[in-house]
């Protein structure tokens, strides 16, 4: 076992140097807190990208297993898609329930026009947007189309009453749809600071998780404009600093331990029973200001169709009602005893005008439903707040996933 | 070198330790001002200037707050805290070390004038030696006197032979004496 010798000048050294204490300069803290500040920004960057990246890649497999899975016997798509771009006159064959549909298949029918049976030909319905379905599931249909006529296609030959022409008008798309969504939200303040004391207020408070979630009903007003409307819940949560809160003598004569926050301000109950004197103090940990509010958006949006995919922009207004606004926070007494307390948040407005800018990627996956990758940009036109140390201006950005139900 | 724990009490501690791992800055601000003087000495002794050691302390204490919440409750929380800055001091000294190898060699070794011009010694005075030691023998004098690791260990954590540690603190404290005794002369 290898001894630790003592040396005398090693006795020296630890006697003089282990109790003692260096200043280290006063820029190091805020270097510190800077490359915190850096840090937690890169690891919640990273995070969002990776539940981005995520919400993606599960749409896309969703939307390729979709793709793959469809069953074209049941449903046999948009038959002027299939049609070629030149009107020229041509075929194409509805493949029965075993035969899978692929563009080569498609091909190969248009070209060779293939005569796959010449009796017994198959009941044909039509099913909406110019769908059809087919009703038996083994034999493959042929169907012609005369120059210039794509909207009309006859039966190549069956039965006398369906040897007619099959009308192939695109389907009637009802005006209105509703659109569920969820957003996650990446939110932010922008402040007029109106006291002195308003940049130490910004400093200690970040916000930790914002979140909407909602119902937009759309209507169409043609192929390309929807006005969008709806009801939406938000939720905010921001993180405070600890800090020790002085009591004060207040507007109306009472002494009381006010908390700024950004948003507004809470008065915390003594944690003693008696009557807090001016210049006493409590510490607060673990503060929370929990903001809620309900917000009916108008937006204008124009879209982009592209076969099933369709991109969608729109920019409008929110009107926003505060539906619950609290600070959940821990008061330490003297004795470092906690006691935790759920306070009301005062000084905010009840409600608050904003602005709304979106962008919706959509992808049909139904008859009906559509699934759409949303990202919005939201930001109050005024101050939420009155009478606060600073002017707080909230402004979100948000990405998340949604679906649309065509009525 | 227990100093601050018994100074504060273990609830204060503890919601210190709390308010970090919930990324409260005034609690991680409160921690830095309690423990940043012992820490910054900690450091001053492994670096060769005090911007080095100030490089040093800043990094360890972002270290310190962003894996605060891996810190079990096993021994002191000062103990887990040195072992940190000793550990981003070992890599600074490694990173110098890929740079520029330097062979420390005795001739070579120069006091700095102006402490030997004092004539009384102040802790200060002890730092500046140390800082002005060749990086080898500072690093192997810290873990071993200062940190009270053994040759088999030191010799791990610096990648070197448990014979050249030994040899490193002999020359580190034949430096250091020579120091002390010339001091004490001047001061008689």
């Amino acid at each position: 076992m290898e001894e630790h010798n003592s040396h005398p000048a090693d006795r020296y050294f630890q006697e003089n140097l282990s109790f003692h204490e260096s200043d280290p300069s006063r820029k190091i803290w805020n270097n510190i807190a800077n490359e915190l500040d850096r840090t937690y920004k890169r690891e919640k960057l990273n995070r969002s990208i990776n539940r981005f990246i995520l919400a993606a890649g599960l749409t896309g497999i969703f939307v390729l297993l979709n793709f793959a899975l469809t069953d074209y016997s049941r449903t046999a798509g948009n038959i002027q898609n299939l049609l070629p771009s030149n009107s020229a006159a041509g075929s194409v064959v509805i493949p029965s329930k075993q035969e899978k549909f692929t563009p080569d298949f498609a091909r190969m029918t248009r070209e060779n026009n293939p005569v796959r049976q010449k009796t017994n030909l198959p009941q044909v319905q039509k099913s909406g947007l110019g769908a059809f379905t087919r009703e038996d599931n083994v034999m493959p249909l042929t169907l012609h189309w005369k120059e210039n006529q794509k909207n009309t296609v006859p039966l190549e030959s069956g039965p006398a009453e369906n040897n007619s022409l099959v009308k192939l008008q695109p389907g009637k798309r009802g005006r209105i749809s509703i659109e569920p969504f969820f957003l996650k939200e990446f939110a932010g303040y922008n402040f007029a600071d109106n006291d002195i004391n308003g940049e130490e207020i910004e400093k200690r408070e970040r916000t930790m998780f914002s979140a909407t979630v909602g119902v937009l009903v759309n209507y169409s007003l043609s192929r390309h404009w929807l006005l969008q409307t709806g009801l939406a819940y938000s939720l905010s949560e921001s993180n405070i600093d600890s800090s020790a809160t002085y009591a004060k003598k207040g507007d109306n004569g009472t002494i009381e331990f006010r908390l700024n926050t950004v948003s507004g301000y809470s008065f915390l109950n003594s944690p003693s029973s008696a009557t807090p004197k001016i210049g006493d103090s409590v510490h607060t940990n673990g503060t929370h200001s929990h903001l809620k509010y309900i917000s009916v958006p108008l937006i204008v949006s124009y879209r982009f169709p592209m076969k099933r995919f369709s991109a969608l922009i729109g920019a409008g207004a929110t009107f926003n009602v505060l539906s619950s606004a609290v600070v959940e926070t821990d008061i330490y007494d003297a004795n470092f005893s906690k006691h935790e307390a759920w306070i009301p948040l005062n000084g905010l407005k009840k409600t608050n005008f904003g602005v709304i800018v979106k962008a919706e990627f959509s992808y049909q996956i139904g008859k009906r439903w559509n699934i759409n990758l949303l990202s919005s940009f939201k930001n109050t036109l005024g101050p939420i707040n009155l009478n606060s140390a600073i002017s707080a201006y909230p402004y979100n950005f948000g990405v998340g996933l949604g679906m649309t139900y065509q009525f | 070198m227990e100093i601050k724990e018994s100074d504060i009490s273990k609830a204060e501690l503890q919601r210190l330790i709390n308010g970090c791992i919930a990324r409260d800055r005034g609690s991680q601000k409160e921690l830095y001002s309690l423990y940043s003087g012992t820490l910054f000495t900690l450091c001053l002794r492994y670096a060769k200037s005090r911007e080095e050691a100030e490089e040093i302390l800043q990094d360890g204490f972002v270290r310190v707050f962003l894996h605060i919440h891996q810190f079990k409750h096993a021994g002191s929380f000062e103990g887990w805290m040195r072992r940190i800055f000793i550990n981003c001091s070992l890599q600074r000294f490694r990173e110098n070390e890929r740079r520029c190898r330097v062979l420390p060699l005795m001739e070579e070794y120069q006091m700095p004038a102006d402490m030997a011009m004092s004539n009384r010694i102040f802790e200060k005075d002890l730092i500046r030696v140390i800082q002005s030691l060749p990086p080898a023998y500072r690093m192997v004098f810290n873990l071993y006197v200062m940190e009270g690791f053994k040759h088999r260990e030191i010799a791990v954590l610096l990648n070197i032979s448990v014979g050249t540690s030994k040899s490193n603190l002999f020359d580190a404290r034949n430096i250091l004496k020579g120091y002390l005794m010339r001091e004490l002369k001047i001061a008689k």
